[in-house]
């Protein structure tokens, strides 16, 4: 619609796309591609303006303009404190003050008396004169200093991002080598648990063995005992047996005397009898002698089974029970290293993840960096929205001198008004100086951190 | 474990901080904006805490805590500002307004666990209030 110079609606916009992009790439954890975005979208916004400028009738402020864009702008613009002269980047500026009359040629004559009056009532809104001049002559240098601060702001952002990031990496990093350390405490753990172990699990089979060796050696203790007692029992009726022999032998040895005695009374005829009666005795001992033996034997029995006992139970079984007993110490010895293994791996991790949980939390905080960059960003839009609408407004100006009324010179206080952080307002004054009347009120800034 | 209400017009810095709290064995619930935030506490009850940014489209921080500090259960329940804003006259008006403290963002996990220990109130008088 609007011919020459002005070419607006689609550049008004062309920054925010890649900077949307950027935004998204954020959103993504795309670093690397959001700086990038963010730095194309900074040269966009640039070389927008620097077309505009250039378009701009009659200024020579395309050269002005065009110094400013360098492959990669935020870094060039570092907002140091830029000499008002403009060092390297501007040398036109001055002269374009100087040159003014070009641009506004007709216009410039009957604008001289309304820029005096401007001058007076500035900074304010300010209903220039019928022609733009004045206002082109006066917003320029603030122009030049706005895209100045704009890369500030974007500098800022570049030094945000590339903090945030290199927080995450170093964060991530961290984790990566505690996990690593967790792995390797683990790792030693499980090693001399199954260095342990494979002992271990021969002690188990040890204990098994006690376990069976003890429930063995109680029945046969039981069993010893219960035959022993058997035998002993079994030599009772022996004894009574023995007892009825001597009985016996003694009621023989009676019979054998009264025998005798009646012999001898018989006299002659008798004499047989006292062969007998000697037989009858003689048979008496015999049985005495016998029982006595048979009392022997069973003694010697009873002994022996006593005996054999005792020795079953105190040498081999000893032995035996000397040696598990020794087995079942050094099981015990090893769960006592088992479990101190364990406990002192479990101490590390516990140390390890707290850490790790720590870094977890702090890489997650990290995050609120994008809302810082994003308010940043979004006030860098909003300048550059700003500085394109305020050429189309000239563009306009100039093909309509009725509409050069409305139009006010470009004042960086504007841009300072919706700062809402230190660094914005610092940058700020960085380049349009704090005493100017055109910086954000002044920092006073307090702690990060404060209790009320 | 408290039951924190988070309040910012950002979702990044809602999930950042919610992560952060809840891995810290904490109960949290988010508003975006300061007419959501005094929603939340009519529906959901009495947060332990609340944290709020400054700039909010809709209803800004310290509207909210002016607001908030008209319920009778608010009157001492701490409220915190997160704000990207470190000015003494913001702090001030939020001060004024009844504000517990304020944080700039962006806050560590580390230093912003510790204002949490140093604002919240112990178990037991958050149990009697």
């Amino acid at each position: 619609m609007t011919p020459g110079p002005c070419t607006r609606p689609v550049p008004a916009w062309t920054p925010a796309v890649p900077l949307a992009l950027a935004a998204l790439a954020w959103l993504a954890g795309w670093t690397p591609v959001a700086l990038l975005l963010a730095g194309v979208s900074g040269g966009l916004a640039i070389s927008l303006l620097a077309a505009a400028l250039r378009s701009a009738p009659a200024v020579e402020a395309g050269d002005l303009a065009a110094e400013p864009v360098p492959p990669d702008p935020p870094e060039a613009f570092d907002p140091g404190p830029v000499p008002e002269p403009g060092a390297d980047a501007d040398p036109a500026e001055p002269d374009v003050a100087d040159e003014e009359p070009s641009p506004a040629a007709a216009p410039a004559e009957i604008g001289e008396p309304s820029l005096a009056e401007t001058e007076e009532s500035s900074p304010g809104p300010e209903p220039a004169a019928n022609l733009p001049a004045d206002v082109l002559l006066e917003s320029l240098p603030e122009m030049k200093r706005a895209v100045e601060i704009l890369s500030g702001h974007l500098s800022t952002v570049v030094d945000d991002t590339n903090g945030a990031a290199e927080g995450v990496v170093g964060r991530l990093g961290e984790i990566d080598s505690v996990v690593g350390q967790v792995v390797a405490a683990v790792e030693e753990a499980s090693e001399a648990i199954a260095s342990l172990s494979s002992g271990e699990a021969a002690r188990v089979d040890d204990l098994e063995e006690i376990g069976r060796y003890l429930d063995r050696r109680g029945g046969q203790m039981d069993d010893d005992r219960s035959r022993a007692e058997a035998v002993l029992r079994a030599t009772e009726p022996l004894s009574a047996f023995t007892r009825t022999l001597r009985d016996i032998a003694m009621k023989t040895n009676l019979l054998a005397l009264n025998a005798a005695i009646e012999a001898a009374r018989a006299g002659e005829h008798g004499k047989g009898f006292g062969v007998v009666a000697e037989e009858v005795q003689a048979l008496a001992r015999e049985a005495k002698a016998a029982a006595d033996q048979i009392d022997e034997g069973i003694a010697a029995v009873v002994g022996t089974i006593q005996d054999q006992l005792r020795d079953t139970l105190s040498k081999e079984a000893l032995a035996k029970e000397k040696a598990l007993l020794e087995q079942i110490r050094e099981s015990v010895a090893r769960v006592g290293r088992l479990r101190e293994i364990s406990s002192r791996m479990h101490e590390q991790v516990d140390t390890l993840s707290h850490r790790a949980s720590e870094l977890v939390m702090e890489t997650m905080a990290g995050v609120q960096f994008q809302d810082i960059v994003r308010q940043k960003i979004e006030k860098v839009q909003e300048g550059m929205r700003d500085l394109v609408s305020w050429w189309e407004q000239v563009g306009r100006a100039v093909e309509d001198p009725s509409a050069a009324a409305s139009i006010r010179s470009f004042q960086l206080a504007d841009m300072a008004s919706g700062y809402v952080m230190a660094s914005q307002r610092q940058v700020h004054e960085e380049v349009a100086g704090v005493g100017a009347g055109q910086g954000a009120p002044p920092a006073d800034d307090g702690p990060a951190i404060e209790f009320f | 474990m408290a039951r924190i209400y988070l309040v910012d017009d950002s979702t990044t810095m809602l999930m950042s901080l919610k992560a952060v709290l809840e891995k810290a064995g904490h109960q949290v619930m988010t508003a975006s904006d300061g007419r959501k935030g005094i929603e939340l506490v009519q529906k959901a009850g009495k947060p332990d805490l609340v944290i709020t940014d400054l700039n909010m489209p809709g209803m800004d921080g310290i509207t909210m805590i002016r607001e908030l500090r008209k319920l009778p259960t608010m009157r001492f329940t701490p409220i915190l500002m997160l704000t990207t804003e470190s000015q003494q006259a913001k702090r001030m008006e939020a001060k004024k307004a009844g504000a517990t403290g304020w944080l700039v963002k962006p806050v560590s996990a580390k230093d912003l666990l510790a204002v949490l220990q140093r604002v919240l109130p112990r178990a037991g008088a958050a149990a009697g209030r």
